[in-house]
Formats: structure tokens, sequence, C-alpha cells
């Protein structure tokens, strides 16, 4: 019973908050946008266009999307988006320092 | 009642934390995977883009369907929310068989476990598939919850947290697609 109660008074709470969530439409786009952006990923690669960074600006592009609409980060409080980037940040500290131990 | 709701707040940082651990595993994957990938370009030549190309919509469109299960939950919408569920369940389960052919592939073309390239390769894949599968394993799991009315437009928290998971998947396997199939 207890735990029902938490649930109910939690989602209570994000009732609240929940007219900033996104809206169907709004997901709708973002797919839009998703298929695109994965669509000109491969136009990319079969024309052999721009290459390699832009491709990876295109995935980061497309996992913020992800993130911030579907994830609905955008609308959490913002320590949850820092604690979610803190690994990827590390993992990339990492590797630079690991480039001076490589012979 | 504030502390019940700092509980379900609590549980949401909690699975955020849990989110991050594993953004630690995949990121030391991806790093490790492209260190061995140099080293190896002939193996890379054996990737099937385009049948991953299509995985990679199917993965797309079921982050969409949780959303859209998500927002049937949150209106108290039961058909919206099944329809929803009942979507990831299809999609996932066609990912993951692709997935598997593909691997089927590989091995064909001496791509194993073996392999230098395979093992990189494998180990990154094969733990995204892992986490594919357990989305699945949820999914039905929600799926059941929901079917039997659990979930109302006051408690969605069941279907939200599981949806939480099911797009790292997703967010994961943008940056696979990318740096596995395309650089």
């Amino acid at each position: 019973m207890a735990d029902s109660r938490q649930l109910t008074s939690g989602a209570a709470h994000a009732e609240h908050h929940s007219a900033k969530h996104a809206t169907p439409g709004t997901y709708v786009a973002v797919l839009g946008a998703l298929a695109v952006l994965t669509l000109i990923e491969l136009i990319v690669v079969y024309l052999g266009l721009l290459g390699q960074i832009l491709l990876v600006l295109i995935a980061i592009s497309k996992a913020w999307l992800v993130l911030q609409f579907y994830m609905h980060l955008r609308y959490e409080r913002r320590i949850l988006t820092w604690i979610f980037l803190l690994p990827a940040v590390a993992v990339g500290i990492l590797t630079v320092i690991m480039q001076f131990f490589v012979a | 009642m504030a502390s019940f709701t700092y509980s379900i707040e609590n549980s949401k940082m909690a699975m955020w934390l849990f989110l991050a651990s594993e953004m630690f595993l995949f990121s030391v994957l991806i790093i490790a995977y492209i260190i061995v990938r140099y080293a190896y370009p002939e193996a890379h030549a054996h990737l099937n883009v385009p049948l991953t190309s299509i995985n990679t919509f199917i993965l797309l469109l079921s982050s969409f369907s949780v959303v859209w299960a998500l927002s049937g939950a949150q209106v108290g919408n039961q058909t919206r929310l099944l329809r929803g569920l009942a979507g990831v369940i299809g999609l996932g389960t066609l990912f993951f068989l692709l997935m598997m052919y593909e691997y089927s592939e590989m091995s064909h073309h001496g791509i194993t476990l073996g392999h230098p390239f395979g093992m990189a390769f494998y180990a990154l894949t094969g733990l995204h598939g892992a986490h594919v599968l357990i989305g699945l394993i949820w999914a039905v799991y929600v799926f059941n919850r929901a079917f039997n009315g659990v979930y109302t437009k006051d408690n969605y928290w069941g279907v939200e947290f599981w949806g939480l998971y099911w797009h790292f998947v997703d967010v994961v396997w943008i940056f696979i697609f990318t740096v596995v199939y395309l650089l």
C-alpha cells in the first residue's frame, strides 16, 4: 500500500510539471528529424562527402534529440544531464591522457 | 506527502545514475573498438552497412513507440499504451533477429571471437544486443502489467523508467552505428 501511495503522490507532483512535457506532435517531429539525420549520414558515407567529423556531429545531434525530448532531460533538473554526460567526458579525458603513453 | 514526492524523484535520480554507469561501460568499449578497428581495415569491409541501416531505422521507430505508449499512459489512453508497447516488442525483436543474422554472416567471413577485430566488434555490439534483450523482457513485463490495468494517468512510472532504459539503448546504438559502421 505504501508503495502505491508513493507512486500516486509522486505522479501528482509530476502532473504539476506535465504542462512542460513534450506533446505527441513533438515526438513525431523528433522521429522525423532522427530519420532525416540518419539519411544524411548515409548520403555522406555513400557519396564520400566531408567525412568523419560531420558524421560524429550528426550522431551527437541525434543522441541529443533522444535525450532531450524522448528521455525528457529538457524538462528535468539540470543535474541529471550532468550525471549522464560525466562518464563520456571522463572517458574522453582518459583517452587523451592515454595518447601520451602510446609510442 | 513531501517525502513521497522525494521518493519518486530519488528513484529517477537512481535510474539516471545507473544509466551513467552504463555510459561508462559503453564509452570504454567504443574507444577500445576504435583503437582495434584501424589495425584491421580489411575486417571492417565485411560489415553489412545496408542491413544495419535498416536496423537503425527500426530502433529509432521503437524509441518513438515508447514515447507514444508513455503519452498514452499519461492521459489514461489504454489502447495507445498497449499498441505502443506491442510496437516496441515487435520492433525490438526484429532488431535482435537481424543482428543475429548479421553475426552469422560475419562468422562466415571469418570474423569470429578469435579474430582481434571480432573480439572488439562482438564485445561492443554483443553487449548492446544483450541490453536489447533485457529491454525486451522488461517490455513484456510492462505490457503484461499494462494489460492488467496497473498503469493509470496518475501512476505510469513503471512505463517511464523502462522507457528511459530503452531510449538509452537507442542512444548507445546511435553512436555504435556511426562509429562501427560509418566511420
